[in-house]
This record gives C-alpha cells, structure tokens and sequence, in this order.
C-alpha cells in the first residue's frame, strides 16, 4: 500500500507539473492584455502608452512565455505563486482566503447532499416503480435539468423578499458573524448547491440497492429469517455504497463548478467568484493559482477515491 | 488499482445508521434553527439606526489615488479621504478642504490654493498643506506606480521628476501650513480642476517610504488614516468594506458605521425591499421594482457622463465630416432614451457639458437629410460597417439593434459586434473597430479635459481619443483656453471650441443617462451625484442621517 502511494503521488507529481506548463501557456497565449485591462488611457492626458508599456515591464510581460513560466516555477517551488495584478496581494494569500468559505459552502452541500439521496435512493429502490420511486426520479431529473441560478433567484425572492426569513446574500451579515449568522447566511446556498448535486447520487444509490437487493446474499439473509429493514440497511445498503465513493470523489471537482454559480448569485466570498473576476480582469497569477488548485482538488480526489476503495472493500488490494 | 479476489459479499463495509442518523438530524436542525431566528432585517440595519448599507457595483480593488482609476475604488476613496475640492450640483468646481477657490494669476502660469485651518487626520495629527505637497509629489511622480502624473505635465519640474532627474517636484510649495504654491512652466488655467479633486494623502504615515514602488505599500490595502467622512476598519474580500464616523473630520458626522457592500444589481435591489440596503444606484429597468418598494425613496440626476459612439476616423470612409453629420442625424436619439431609458436620459450634441454646448445646433432625426449627406460624400453603402459593444448593460443591448436598424435605412449596412472588453480596447489600439459604442466620462468640471477624448495628441492609447479624431482649430482654442485665467473669457473660448466640435462630430454622441439612486426613507439629507465613476468630492457623508 505504501508503495503505491508513494508511486501515485510520484505520478501525481510528473502530471501536476504537467498541467501547470499547459495552463500556464494557454493562459498567455489567449486573448487578452491585464495591463490593458488596467489602464485608462483616457485619465493618462497623453501619458498612456508609456505608463501600458511600464507596466508590461514590471509585470515581466514583456518576456517570452518560456521565461515567464520559469519564474513561475522557481517561485511556486519556494510556495510563491505570484502577485495579483488585481488585488496587488500574494497568490497563496488571495486563494487562502477564499478557500475556508468555499470549502464550508461545499462541505456543508455535501453532507446534505449524501444523507437526502441515501434516503431517497433506499426509498425508491425498496419501493420500486410506486409513486415514491417516480418521485425520486423527477426530483433527480429536477437537480440536474434546473440551472442553480435560477434555484438561487427564486430562493432570494422567496426566502428573503417574500417572508424575510433568509438573509439575501453574503457569508456574513456586516458587523454581526457570529456562528449562527453564518449558519443562517450558508441555508439558502447551502441547500441549493446541495439539491444539485443529490440528483445524481440517488441514481447512483437507488441503481446500485437495486443490483444489491437481488443478489443471492440478500435471498439468504432473507431465507434466514433477517427482517426487511435489516436486509437492507445492514447488508445491501453497505455494499451498493462502495462505489459511490468513487462517484462522490469524482464529483467533488464538479461541484465547485456549482459552487462557481452559486457563489455569483449570493455573493458568496469563495473560490468561484474569485475565478470568475479574475477570469474577467485577466489578472494571470490568480488564474493560474485557481486552476492549479483545482488541478490539485482532482488528483487528490482520485487518490483518496481509490484508497478508500481498498480500505471499504476487502477485495480490493494496492500494489 | 487492482481487483484482488473476493472473500465474501456483505462483510466489507462499516457505515452505521447511527452516524447517518444523528447527520440528518443535525443538519436538519441547524437549518431549521437558522430559518426559524429573528428576521434578518432586523439584524442588519433595521435595529441599529447608526448602520448605513450601501450599494457598491462592484468590488474594489485597491484604496490607492496612484492606482488607475476604478469606479469602486473611488466609491470607497470618497468615504475615508477628503479633497481640496469637489463638484457642486451643477459640476463646478466647490471648495472642501479648501477655504476658496483656487487663485490663478493672470497669465495662468501659478496657481494658490489655501486650506482650511486645524484640519485634521482620523489619527488626531494636523493635515497640513506639507500633505497636500507630499501627495501631488507622489502624484506626479511615475516611478511610485502613479497613473496620474500626466495630469501634473504643466508643474514646474515635473518632467525632471518623471525622468528620475529630481527627487521631488519643484513647483510645488507650501509657505506655510495652509498655502499650496503651485508654480508652472507653461500656462495651465485649468490645473486645478485637473488635481484640486485627489484624495490628500498622509504623509506622516507615508512620506517616510521610498517613492520607488509606493502605490504598492499595504497602507493602500488598509488606509486606517484617512480625513474623509468615515474612516477604514476592514475589508472583508467579496463582502464589505466596514467604515467607521470619523471623529476628526472637518464637520460632525452623524452615522457611526457604514458597510458598503459589492452585490449583483439583483441582489441589491431585493435587500432594498428587505432593509438590508439603505442605498443603492439602480438601473432604469429595475425602476418599476424599486418604485413599489415600501419606505424606498428614489431620486435621479443629471450627469455628465455620456454614451456615445466613436468613429474610427483612421479609416478613410470616415474621415469626412459629412459622413459622420449623416450618421448622427440617422439615428433617434430621442426615441432611444425614451425606449431604453424609459425617458430617463438627455440627448447631446457635444462633449461639452452645460451651457458650453452649442445650442440650436443640434442633430435632429431626419433620415432624408442623412441619405443626402451620404450622397455628396459619396458613400459606399455596399460595404459593411461593424458596430463593436461589450454587450451586457441592457441599454447598450437594445440600443445597438435600434441603431443597426436605423443606420441601414438610410443605407449603412450595419453589422452588430459583441466583442469582450479587452477585445474592444485591442480594436482601438490596432484602428480595426468600424464603429465602437461605449460610454462614460466626465467633462464637465474642467472642460479643458475634452482634450483627452478629442485633441490630436491623445490618440488611443496615449490618450482617449479613441476616434482618433484631429482638428487643428479644436486643438488650437484648447490650448488657448489653458492660457485664461479668467473665468468669463474662458468660457467664451470653450463654446468657440464646442461649435466646432459640434460641426465636426469626432463620436457620435447618444445621450447622457440620468444616474438613478434609491434610498430607505430612514436616512435623509442624501443628495444624489450624477457622476457615474463617484469620484472624490461630489458627496457630503457627513450631511448625511440616518432616523
């Protein structure tokens, strides 16, 4: 098992290097200028092309990609991802602050996500083509047919508008911030970012119950006088979930393009909204700190994945 | 991975359903609990009656005077620092820290400014007229990261500065605690509606630094000392800026806190309705909104900021006079404001504001005499014009497919270009754009500044002069009105300047948006700034109450 982790983070290592070159020049050789983005020419009374190319300069503009790239590595070597154009403040720094209310807003959906489809994946399983298993599957077409957006909209203007219950926006009310605050500012995303994402897991648990529940096991435990809610929970249940560890794995990358969404319409302090300014103001290091994060999210999830896969199943062996 | 062989089904996973269980209940009782607590409004602003929310557009960036100009920034700058002067209703030039208006000698190459005495900064130190040197020094100097030292060209020694040759700026002095010298190597009348408006720095706090590389230091992220209405407390990134009443500010301030909070447009109009926003500037089409709102006051006005499109005049095809006449005239400007600004707006003739402008000169709609003009300059109405936006401001949207409509009636084949915002300023740079709808600008507290967009020497990216228009005569009653120092005779030359301008239709000006603001009635004495950037010194917090 050791060795298998050591070799994968090895790997791991080669692709992150990897992808880091490839985000890097994609990147520069995009369309865009952050130095024009920055600078109106018409406040400069006449000093704009000079103060466009001093910029350039400071910036290491100027210089080939290659070159640009090997600063950037030298410096990401010794934890130094760079300067914000934009927010004249360290990479680390900008994406550390982002990370705490992103990982709080998907951790909570998370949870939330994985207890409402396990309970709505063993419920359509068990009750197989009734009205409960038809209404797990519209509410599952539901997460992943209704844009979060629009989710988020409706919920501000229920919610907040409507019956003032929720606050509308924000991670924390201004000059409050105590726990439960947060907790009443993270419902509404919270809850929206969770929706879309039970959709597919209770597909995958409702499938994989149902796959269970007719193995030869299940008729023994049953032959055995077992009862019903103990078949299932205690022996079916455990074995469909093995793979959705994987699936939960994969989609934790995937969630933060929810969270991306979600995050514009609550004005939610995360990595998202961060991205997509930054995207926006074409400000290089932070585009490329957030991609690199992401590039990290991914490996670590599949890492974790297939570790885990050995850990909950005994046939499973690492080497 | 590898598939190792099975030892059996059912034996492998340990996942309880106690843990499941006291999950959900968890979750499920912490969001219960958090719907069910007091009402959020309450919580906001509601309870407090010192607590002002407001609207900010955007997020800010960065609190530095140095830094480009950014319409968040300033927002933000206009709260925690003070300014010699500002702009009154009517966007002329109004004394702040300043005890009056500034003095020009009569051959306009020295100009004296005079401030209050016993101001102070948020810290309790004496702000003095060595703050005002210390900032037009950084200023006006490049290598600080300045982005405005062009604005100090005419100062006497500024081009020394600006070429390292000198440490400080020579033409500025201060005799003594109150009086700002300001001595010039050529005549330059209109210096202080240039300058008189940026935010006066510490230099107790900053002048100690190396200029090298100052527009970057911390303080710009956290300016705690400040002389404006309020003072800095926090940034919360994405959430708020936390502001506090200046204790020390030239006038009592009544609000003890203000939060200026960066929401979508939505977002704020709704907190409007639920208390959580006092105030909020808001687009003509959330108005119906806003307006039914209870206990929402709102209230417009003028600005000086236009929406216009420029003409790319490095291209032959329209480089005569009569092209461009032709092309104003074929559109209904009027019609426009009342369609997409839900008559909210003004039409102009020039980039002059007020009554600079010519007046009974106007380009009235009238198709046919476009079609002619078009005729005798011999316009090829075969090929293509493209008209280049940055599409998602919905006036902007719907003006452009009411334009291409009308332009090709008179024979213009009009094709529509949404292009990105950086795509838009590369077509500029590189003279590719046909046509380019945009908007903004403020021209109207110093006129001379109609220079920037129009003059020859201002061609884009020098300049703003993104037409890249060039009259001789205009540049040449600019320069004459630079060298007037006094006022009646200036404002002669200038609307000289503007019928010129008016005839020769370097952009094609659309109308002026009014800047539309609503308020909670529980705060008063808010008068609404028509300067779509809010930039320092058109607001007077401390005026301000909240019931």
């Amino acid at each position: 098992m050791a060795a298998y982790v050591i070799r994968r983070l090895l790997v791991n290592v080669l692709v992150f290097l990897l992808i880091s070159v490839g985000i890097f020049t994609l990147v520069r050789v995009a369309p865009g200028d952050p130095v024009r983005m920055m600078v109106d020419p018409e406040q400069m009374r006449g000093g704009g092309a000079a103060f466009i190319e001093a910029k350039r300069q400071e910036l290491g503009l100027d210089q080939p990609v290659v070159v640009q790239y090997g600063h950037w590595l030298s410096g990401a070597l010794r934890g130094d991802l760079g300067f914000s154009y934009v927010g004249h403040r360290p990479v680390g720094a900008v994406l550390g602050e982002r990370l705490g209310p992103t990982l709080q807003l998907m951790g909570a959906a998370l949870v939330v996500a994985l207890v409402v489809a396990v309970a709505l994946g063993v419920a359509a399983a068990v009750r197989r083509n009734t009205a409960v298993d038809y209404g797990a599957t519209v509410l599952g077409l539901a997460a992943v047919s209704v844009p979060p957006f629009f989710l988020g909209i409706v919920a501000i203007y229920v919610f907040s508008l409507k019956f003032g219950v929720l606050p509308s926006a924000g991670m924390t009310t201004p000059g409050d911030g105590g726990p439960l605050d947060q907790l009443r500012h993270l419902v509404l995303p919270g809850l929206i970012l969770a929706f879309v994402t039970a959709g597919p897991f209770t597909r995958y648990v409702r499938s994989g119950l149902v796959d269970e529940l007719g193995a030869d096991y299940v008729r023994t435990a049953e032959a055995k006088g077992a009862s019903k809610a103990r078949v299932v929970l205690r022996h079916a249940l455990r074995n469909s979930l093995i793979p959705l560890i994987t699936v939960v794995m994969y989609q934790i990358p995937q969630m933060l393009a929810g969270a991306v969404v979600i995050e514009q319409v609550f004005a939610w302090p995360g990595m998202g909204q961060l991205a997509v300014s930054s995207i926006g103001q074409h400000d290089y290091p932070v585009i490329v700190g957030f991609a690199l994060y992401v590039a990290v999210l991914v490996l670590v999830c599949n890492l974790v994945a297939d570790l885990l896969y050995a850990v909950v199943d005994p046939r499973v062996s690492l080497r | 991975m590898t598939i190792g062989t099975g030892r059996g089904r059912g034996a492998a996973v340990g996942i309880g359903r106690r843990p499941v269980a006291m999950a959900l209940g968890g979750v499920l009782a912490a969001a219960a609990l958090a719907a069910c607590s007091s009402d959020p409004t309450q919580q906001s602003s509601g309870g407090d009656t010192g607590v002002l929310n407001m609207y900010l557009y955007q997020k800010p960036k960065t609190f530095s005077p140095l830094a480009p100009n950014n319409g968040p920034d300033q927002l933000v700058m206009s709260f925690i620092f003070d300014s010699l002067y500002g702009a009154d209703a009517s966007y002329a030039l109004k004394p702040r820290m300043a005890a009056a208006p500034p003095q020009v000698s009569k051959d306009a190459r020295s100009v004296t400014f005079t401030l209050l005495p016993g101001l102070k900064w948020s810290d309790g130190k004496p702000l003095t007229a060595k703050d005002v040197v210390f900032t037009y020094n950084a200023l006006a100097n490049p290598a600080t990261g300045s982005a405005q030292s062009g604005k100090f060209a005419a100062v006497d020694g500024a081009k020394e500065l600006a070429d390292g040759k000198a440490g400080s700026l020579k033409g500025v002095t201060a005799p003594d605690d109150t009086t700002v010298k300001i001595s010039l190597s050529r005549p330059a009348a209109g210096l202080p509606g240039l300058i008189g408006n940026f935010p006066i720095l510490p230099a107790h706090v900053l002048g100690r630094l190396p200029a090298k590389g100052l527009g970057d230091n911390g303080f710009f992220t956290k300016p705690t000392v400040g002389s404006g209405a309020f003072t800095f407390v926090q940034y919360k990134t994405d959430q708020y800026v936390e502001l506090a009443a200046n204790p020390h500010h030239r006038q009592p301030v009544s609000i003890k806190k203000a939060f200026l909070k960066p929401v979508t447009s939505d977002v704020a109009t709704a907190q409007l309705g639920t208390g959580e926003m006092d105030l909020a500037q808001i687009s003509p089409t959330d108005l119906p909104t806003v307006q039914k709102l209870k206990d929402v006051k709102v209230v417009t006005a003028k600005s000086p900021g236009f929406n216009r499109i420029a003409v790319n005049q490095s291209k032959a095809r329209f480089k005569d006079a009569r092209v461009r006449q032709a092309l104003l005239s074929a559109i209904d400007r009027k019609g426009l404001v009342e369609k997409v600004l839900a008559g909210a707006g003004t039409v102009v003739d020039s980039s002059f504001y007020g009554d600079l402008a010519p007046s009974g000169t106007g380009y009235a709609y009238d198709p046919a005499k476009a079609k002619s003009l078009l005729a005798a300059a011999g316009w090829d109405s075969s090929a293509p014009v493209t008209l280049s936006w940055v599409p998602g401001q919905r006036d902007r949207d719907t003006a452009a497919t009411v334009i291409q409509s009308q332009l090709k009636a008179v024979g213009v084949n009009v094709e529509l270009k949404q292009v990105q915002a950086d795509a838009l300023l590369s077509s500029y740079e590189d003279k590719s754009y046909d046509l380019a709808l945009f908007g903004g600008g403020n021209y109207a507290t110093e006129p001379s500044t109609v220079a920037t967009i129009d003059a020859c020497d201002q061609a884009y990216p020098n300049g703003g002069n993104i037409s890249r228009f060039c009259d001789g005569e205009l540049d040449g009653l600019l320069k004459k009105a630079d060298t007037i120092a006094e006022p009646a005779e200036r404002k002669s030359v200038f609307q000289q300047a503007a019928k010129v301008e008016n005839a020769k239709v370097p952009y094609l000006w659309l109308y002026n948006p009014d800047t539309i603001w609503a308020y909670r009635t529980r705060l008063s004495g808010f008068e609404p700034s028509g300067v779509p950037t809010n930039e320092v010194g058109f607001w007077d917090m401390a005026s301000w109450k909240l019931s």
